[in-house]
């Protein structure tokens, strides 16, 4: 047997053909995530649609609304959007700014995080996750899905994947089935991910042509130093980055923000500690 | 020693189950090309179930490990798939799993299942309602018209007219510009349906960017959204149709050119299939025209040959006519906020009818019933433009226009009433005005100028042959021609000065203004005998001069809060009217009145408004003549120099509800009104003539109406019905005689209209039932029941012939006459795209070719029933095409 892995490992070296030059097929889906932020208020669940790019060796995770606003600035808007009175351009709804960048070749993800002027981008060996089949099948939106579980920062996980898709892809940093994931949970319910739609797309998933690279340690370190004094990070930052205007370009609370904003309490979050 | 044995054979059991149960299946794929493929999903499932037993995924050099366990199975299935390759699935019994697993995948169909979210159809984001056009669009349809009248929550009334939930759209625009104006039936009829993208409401719009925050506005606007194909390109429609019996032609060309910053629709239709085009051009936003009716720019017929009443029907049944139409619109935006518009419409018109009247008059002490046979030929041109210079930005508003219009017509009519008279009747209108409006605003401060100033000009003339009433006016001697002269001259001009102040939820609008008006009115009663004109008798000119100064000032407070709107106007007017009669009448007066509108929002799917307003309306300075007008070749009337006035007073109740992702829209509303007018018209009878004399009177008049409205899509008949119901009373005072009396209409109205949709055919069915008691107060109530159902039935057997029906019924139940019912049938067969872009229709009308109609109208005290002749069966073929 090992004979014949060599006989191939040699093939593989000698007949190095042409690839194709093909672009690799690529596929868009929509997910509604759902997340209970804070237990204290169960009836206010955190819902937010988020964009999966995806093709064979990699995928991208961020947020749908974000997709679309940069859509809509860049085709040419209509004037009668000026005429109404709640202009939907100007509204901002409440968004995960933060993007999941996942290539299973090199074993490795990225959480890339825009800063002020520039995006920082943190290094991650991909977690295996160590799926357990179950044995329940179900029909799902005209697919044909399986029923998976697994143990995954903290918690438990069902996740339904489709073979007919056979990618490895799945929403936030659930990966490693045979199949898309179409739709997940963990076993309390306070995290959902459910399909929406799906459809193909011809975008080529790469990271972002600027960042800069940091460790989870120095990241930690950047977010707590602004929540400390976030008009004298900001202005420093502004000064010393590439902006074009060097002045602050917001009016923050310069009395300082000690308080806490009670409303953004999350005593829930995604990933526990185990 | 033997517990450690027992326990150490426990271990090897154990252990060699363990070996036994769990093996380890290793392999390894590649592409036909021999490349290692990574990412692969290998999946083993059970033969028998199918369920998957375990998977692996293939590194990047191509291999695969997975771990199975085989306690349960014979065989098994291996499954290669990786997307954008032709999956592999193989069967392996157990022992084959031990072996080395490889296999190589071929490049195949890259495919995926495409899933999308189910397109709501109607879609609400803020205060704009998208209606998905490709939902709602039908194979049949050709124009946008045709998809927004079936939109649930809309519909268009019979002259054109869009309502939104039963409240008329204050603006149309076409990719947020605004080319037509008040002409938007034009667009609407015109624009190809392919073109189209989405229909979108803009609920509570305010068109002057400024006013946002300023006044409260309860009505939509429209705003059509175009394909990206439709865009910066010529687009349009075209028509050549010709067809019997007689000879008949139907054709249009119609070229339009949306583009990022300038709009073109120009227009030339012409036919006379009986297809009223004209209607296309009708100004349909009846918001602005108190300006317009007080300068007289509008056709106002002062004298007029009887007309019929035109039924409930389709023109093209029962108008002979001759018509060519001409419409060219510009719009070019200079900047960002500043547009240019030019609009220039002719019409000549040419219109035959047929018709019979009978008119029962009922009197306290008599009936007198009056025959009347007639054969009228209409002859209108119309000439009318307008160039319009807007800037709207969020600071500044400016709009100027300048509108002239001249209507030159001339109608003849040959009336069969026991004796033959011929009537002719000319009229030329000319009319030039200036508007403009400038509004300027500053943080929560506004302030604005408006200014109108008009010049109208309007002789008219009703000649009678042969001369009529020999006894009253030639000494019992014939002679050969009557003649009706009038001739009205008014110069109108307004100007008003506007603040408005906000302070947080509350706004304040003061307008102050002052409007004048100048009237010079001649009329001459004139007599023709051996060529010569003569004047009849001094008492029957008259020479009126007179002017009117309003000086007026309207204060509204508004409360603008996100479920609560409430705004309160108090028009204050001090109104001075003086004429050169010989009774010196002259009005002086200080005068107010009120408006206040609460609306109560109380989700984004119900609210309630209520609405009490009060209005005091004097009318136009020339109606207060002193001696009599022939006004139609039957009715002489005196206004005796009155000064007419009409107090009204509404109460106002309406409810809306809807329910955008269900499709259900509905609207309810109750009115009361009570208006008092002071003037009142003695009616008496000589011979066929009325003589009318009007004298003071306080007159109420009263009525209540009800009326709700409901509108649904279905998906399971993918389709959609309305119903509306409609319940009204009024009551007025009526003179004849001598004699006061009561008078009283009840209406009973049903509307409906459902539209359904079976495989690919659709059927609309709309109908009206109407039930009407009318009647002086104290006589026995005459009832009437009108019954109209029409059938448009779209068979789309073959998507690119498709064949529509038309079923129209009539009936008609009076106490007074025996029942009549009418059928009528068209059929139109159509085959889309002979060559590129062109249809051809074959259109069969009348099929049972039905010779007559008639319809029956009530006022005061009469009951007439108008006889139409009818065009007999014809048939037309056209060729249509888009570009």
């Amino acid at each position: 047997m090992k004979y014949l892995i060599t006989i191939f490992l040699l093939i593989i070296i000698v007949s190095l053909n042409g690839q194709n030059t093909k672009p690799p097929i690529s596929g868009k889906a929509i997910y509604t995530f759902k997340h209970l932020r804070d237990t204290s208020l169960p009836n206010s669940i955190y819902t937010e649609k988020m964009l999966l790019m995806f093709n064979n060796f990699s995928y991208k995770y961020s947020s749908y609304i974000s997709y679309v606003d940069d859509s809509i600035s860049k085709s040419r808007t209509s004037n009668i959007l000026d005429y109404s009175k709640n202009s939907t351009q100007t509204k901002y709804t409440r968004r995960t700014i933060e993007e999941l960048f996942y290539f299973f070749d090199k074993k490795e993800y990225y959480f890339v995080h825009p800063w002020i002027g520039e995006k920082v981008v943190i290094e991650n060996k991909i977690d295996k996750i160590d799926w357990k089949i179950l044995d329940s099948t179900k029909e799902l939106n005209g697919l044909n899905c399986a029923l998976a579980e697994a143990k995954f920062k903290g918690r438990i996980y069902k996740a339904w994947f489709c073979p007919e898709i056979p990618v490895n892809a799945g929403p936030w940093k659930l990966n490693g089935l045979p199949g898309l994931i179409i739709e997940a949970y963990d076993l309390s319910n306070s995290i959902q991910f459910s399909l929406e739609s799906l459809e193909k797309n011809e975008q080529l998933i790469e990271l972002p042509k600027a960042f800069k690279k940091v460790t989870k340690k120095e990241f930690d370190q950047l977010i707590n130093s602004i929540k400390q004094n976030p008009s004298g990070f900001i202005n420093a930052a502004l000064n010393g980055s590439n902006t074009q205007n060097g002045s602050t370009a917001m009016q923050l609370n310069k009395s300082g923000s000690n308080t806490q904003n009670k409303k953004n309490q999350i005593n829930n979050p995604i990933e526990l500690n185990e | 020693m033997r517990k450690k044995i027992i326990f150490i054979l426990l271990i090897l059991i154990v252990f060699t189950n363990k070996l036994y149960t769990q093996i380890i299946i290793k392999g390894s794929v590649s592409s036909k090309e021999g490349k290692s493929l990574s990412n692969v999903n290998i999946i083993i499932s059970n033969l028998e179930n199918k369920k998957i037993l375990s998977y692996g995924i293939s590194n990047p050099k191509g291999l695969f490990t997975i771990e199975l366990n085989q306690n349960y199975l014979d065989s098994v299935t291996i499954k290669y798939s990786l997307w954008g390759y032709k999956s592999k699935t193989f069967k392996k019994s157990k022992i084959e799993l031990n072996d080395f697993q490889f296999s190589t995948l071929e490049i195949g169909e890259e495919t995926l299942p495409e899933i999308k979210v189910k397109n709501n159809p109607i879609s609400k984001k803020g205060d704009t309602i998208n209606y998905s056009v490709k939902s709602f669009v039908k194979n049949q349809d050709q124009v946008i018209a045709d998809i927004i009248k079936r939109l649930p929550g809309i519909e268009i009334t019979e002259g054109g007219v869009i309502k939104y939930q039963g409240k008329q759209i204050n603006k149309y625009y076409i990719e947020g510009m605004n080319l037509l104006d008040d002409k938007y039936a034009l667009a609407n009829n015109n624009i190809p349906a392919n073109s189209v993208d989405q229909i979108q409401i803009l609920e509570n719009h305010q068109p002057i960017k400024a006013l946002d925050s300023f006044t409260i506005s309860n009505q939509a606007g429209i705003n059509i959204k175009l394909n990206n194909n439709a865009k910066n390109k010529i687009i349009g429609r075209g028509k050549i149709g010709i067809g019997g019996f007689p000879f008949m032609y139907e054709n249009e060309l119609v070229p339009m050119q949306f583009g990022s910053n300038h709009q073109t629709i120009v227009s030339y239709k012409n036919n006379n299939t009986g297809l009223n085009n004209e209607k296309e051009l009708d100004l349909l936003n009846s918001n602005n025209v108190s300006n317009f009716i007080k300068g007289n720019i509008f056709k106002n017929p002062i004298l007029s040959i009887p007309s019929p009443n035109i039924p409930l029907t389709s023109n093209q049944r029962f108008l002979f006519n001759n018509l060519h139409t001409l419409s060219i619109n510009n719009l070019r935006k200079i900047n960002a906020d500043s547009e240019l518009k030019f609009n220039l419409d002719f019409i000549k018109n040419l219109k035959y009818q047929n018709s019979g009247t009978n008119i029962i008059n009922f009197f306290p002490s008599d009936t007198i019933r009056i025959n009347e046979n007639q054969l009228t030929t209409k002859n209108e041109f119309l000439i009318r433009g307008s160039l319009n210079y807007i800037s709207n930005t969020k600071k500044r508003y400016y709009f100027n226009r300048l509108n002239f219009q001249a209507n030159i017509d001339k109608d003849e009519a040959s009336i069969i009433l026991k004796d033959k008279t011929d009537q002719t009747f000319f009229s030329k209108h000319f009319s030039v005005s200036n508007e403009g409006m400038f509004l300027k605003t500053n943080s929560n401060n506004l302030k604005g100028v408006s200014y109108f100033i008009s010049y109208s000009r309007m002789p008219q003339q009703l000649e009678i042959k042969p001369g009529k009433y020999n006894n009253l006016f030639n000494n019992n001697i014939p002679y050969n021609s009557l003649n009706q002269k009038v001739a009205l001259k008014t110069l109108f001009s307004n100007f008003t000065i506007t603040n408005a102040k906000k302070i947080s939820v509350f706004s304040i609008e003061n307008n102050f203004g002052i409007s004048f008006t100048t009237q010079s009115y001649q009329t001459e009663l004139l007599k023709e005998e051996l060529n010569n004109l003569t004047i009849i008798h001094d008492s029957l000119n008259n020479n009126l001069t007179g002017k009117e100064i309003n000086i007026y000032n309207y204060f509204k407070i508004n409360f603008n809060e996100k479920k609560l709107k409430i705004s309160l106007s108090i028009p204050a007017n001090y109104l001075v009217q003086h004429n050169n009669s010989q009774k010196g009448q002259s009005i002086n007066r200080l005068f107010f009145n009120y408006d206040m509108t609460m609306q109560h929002i109380m989700n984004s799917n119900f609210s309630i408004t209520l609405r009490f307003n009060s209005n005091d309306m004097y009318l136009p300075v020339y109606l207060s003549t002193e001696r009599y007008i022939l006004t139609d070749y039957r009715t002489l009337q005196n206004r005796n120099s009155i000064i007419s006035n009409l107090k009204q007073r509404k109460i106002t109740l309406s409810a809306n509800y809807k329910e955008v992702r269900k499709m259900l829209f509905i609207n309810s509303s109750i009115a009361i009104e009570n208006n008092v007018d002071n003037i009142l018209f003695n009616q008496n009878f000589a011979g066929s003539l009325v003589i009318r004399n009007a004298f003071y009177n306080l007159n109420p008049n009263k009525s209540i109406a009800f009326s709700t409205n409901i509108s649904k899509y279905i998906h399971s008949i993918n389709g959609s019905f309305a119903l509306g119901l409609i319940l009204q009373k009024k009551s007025s005072i009526q003179m004849i005689s001598n004699k006061q009396d009561e008078f009283n209409v009840k209406t009973v109205g049903i509307n409906s209209k459902i539209l359904t949709n079976i495989k690919s055919h659709s059927i609309e069915y709309t109908s009206q039932y109407q039930i009407l008691y009318s009647g002086l107060k104290n006589n026995l109530f005459n009832k009437t029941q009108i019954f109209n159902q029409t059938a448009v039935i779209h068979l789309n057997f073959l998507t690119n012939m498709p064949v529509k029906l038309i079923f129209e019924h009539s009936h008609l139940n009076q106490q007074t006459q025996a029942n009549r019912n009418f059928l009528f049938g068209d059929i139109a067969i159509r085959k889309k795209a002979v060559l590129r872009k062109m249809d051809l229709e074959l259109s069969l009308q009348n099929i049972f070719n039905v010779k007559e109609f008639e319809t029956v109208s009530f006022s005061a005290n009469t009951i007439t029933n108008n006889f139409f002749i009818l065009r007999p069966t014809q048939i037309l073929m056209k060729a249509q095409f888009t570009f």
